[in-house]
């Protein structure tokens, strides 16, 4: 018959600095603990407890999760067992960042590192990452999943409290290299005798106060973390596809209405204009009735002149010779060249013409009324009505309105990007 | 498209307006309505004056 599994104990013992009350949970994996009280490092790895380290900066961090407190992931229950803070240095301003290590007496330990409100939960790596480059740049390759390097920097242990399965130290340093492929975080941490990798998945702080049953709220989440997923991922290249099925039905209806326009000439009539006779007498007269067929729709009136050097302005009707309705418009028309001593100039046009939109079937004439200076030569111009020619103004119009939301959703996903490794060892300020 | 039903509804709002706007020929009309324009216009057009007729006008070269 079997013996029944003995049931780990809990090992108590005094602290050799102060006095105090200690309790190792981590069992027979523990090789140090931190005093709750003095801050001492003991090194619990052999019946005899010895201290490793004196407390000698009076300036206690106090964590956020307390020591003792329970919380499950992944479906394990886990002890918070130990709190470190951990320092680097960059361009003379040091960043600081909490780890939590706990355990569990079946599945071992497992962090929960927190930094400005972001938070991951990181585990040892159990390969070894390949080296890789992504982009041209040093990656990582671990589990099928590349890992873009984010950062290098000296990480020293700056406070330590509860107990580690290593001898911890206050002021230990290693050489930390960090890796990302949101939501998850490699990260290398080397010294002089060997390397450890581990993985880290991105966890905000509701999530753990939600796994830890933490009373209140979380510190509220700073800036974007190296490896915090983008809320836009994913977004810019599904609405670009979207845009590019739009931009193939806006281009089919700009075809459409190009080749469905009837675009036909109704009216096309030459007249002469001499400003002299016209200011002994009645200038304007009207031109025959034409028919302008089909549904409601525009109406272009195009005046084509031979002016050089003068200008016409011309005080039109198109009335429906049928009702006494119609449209009342003017369109000027001037025309000048020269030479100076900046070479030949032109301004103006010899031709102008004017729309006149929703414009209802009918039999339709203009009532023509030209104006010149009262000097100026005769001229020669020519009337020419076209019905519903082939203007896509308005889907031209809506063009740009249709790119506003990709674009403002790719500007978007960029500044987070931006903003990501602004932090990195490859922000844009960086050499 | 109906992973983004917001933009497909707006760009749907956009090109199905302009394609409106394109069909019926509307647009910024530069022509006054006029109404009851006497038919005698056809033999004696100076009965009718323009709006635009009373307007000052200079039109200079460079």
């Amino acid at each position: 018959m079997q013996a029944p599994a003995q049931k780990p104990a809990v090992r108590a013992f005094a602290c050799p600095n102060c006095g105090g009350g200690m309790e190792l949970r981590g069992f027979q994996h523990t090789r140090s603990a931190v005093c709750i009280q003095c801050l001492s490092v003991l090194d619990t790895s052999d019946e005899k407890i010895k201290i490793l380290q004196k407390f000698d900066n009076r300036q206690r961090v106090r964590p956020i999760i307390p020591l003792g407190t329970r919380g499950k992931l992944h479906g394990t229950v886990y002890e918070v067992i130990g709190f470190m803070v951990r320092t680097i240095t960059v361009e003379g301003t040091q960043y600081s960042w909490h780890e939590y290590l706990l355990f569990n007496p079946y599945k071992g330990f497992r962090y929960l590192t927190t930094y400005e409100g972001h938070w991951n939960d990181v585990v040892p790596c159990h390969g070894l990452p390949a080296a890789a480059t992504a982009g041209g740049r040093k990656a990582a390759k671990y589990l099928d999943r590349t890992y873009k390097h984010f950062q290098n920097a000296m990480a020293e242990t700056t406070f330590v409290m509860g107990e580690f399965p290593w001898a911890v130290k206050v002021g230990e340093k290693v050489e930390s290299d960090d890796y990302v492929s949101p939501p998850y975080i490699l990260s290398a941490e080397r010294d002089n005798k060997e390397v450890n990798w581990s993985h880290g998945t991105y966890m905000t702080g509701a999530e753990v106060w939600s796994h830890f049953n933490l009373q209140g709220q979380p510190p509220a989440a700073s800036g974007v973390f190296a490896n915090q997923p983008s809320p836009h991922q994913g977004r810019v290249g599904r609405i670009w596809k979207t845009t590019l099925i739009w931009l193939a039905i806006w281009f089919a209806a700009v075809v459409f209405f190009g080749i469905s326009a009837q675009n036909k000439l109704v009216f096309d009539q030459s007249y002469r204009f001499d400003p002299r006779a016209a200011a002994r007498g009645e200038a304007s007269f009207v031109t025959p009735v034409f028919e302008l067929p089909g549904r409601t729709s525009g109406v272009d009136v195009e005046i084509r002149t031979d002016l050089a050097n003068n200008w016409a302005v011309f005080n039109l009707a198109l009335i429906n010779d049928e009702t006494g309705q119609g449209y009342d418009f003017g369109q000027d028309v001037s025309y000048y060249s020269g030479v100076d001593s900046d070479g030949s100039w032109t301004e103006g046009s010899r031709s102008e013409s004017v729309t006149i939109p929703q414009v209802p079937a009918g039999r339709y004439y203009l009532r023509v009324e030209p104006e010149s200076d009262p000097n100026a030569p005769a001229m020669v111009y020519q009337l020419r009505v076209k019905r519903d020619a082939p203007h896509v103004g308005w889907l031209m119009l809506v063009l740009p309105f249709l790119l506003i939301p990709p674009i403002v959703v790719s500007l978007r996903s960029a500044s987070f990007e931006g903003a990501r490794w602004a932090e990195s060892d490859y922000a844009p300020s960086s050499d | 498209m109906l992973k983004n039903p917001i933009f497909s509804a707006y760009s749907l709002l956009l090109l199905g307006s302009a394609a409106f706007a394109q069909w019926t020929g509307f647009g910024l009309n530069p022509a006054t309505p006029i109404k009851d324009v006497p038919k005698s216009v056809r033999e004696n057009p100076g009965v009718y004056r323009s709006h635009y007729a009373f307007l000052p006008r200079w039109f200079g070269g460079k």
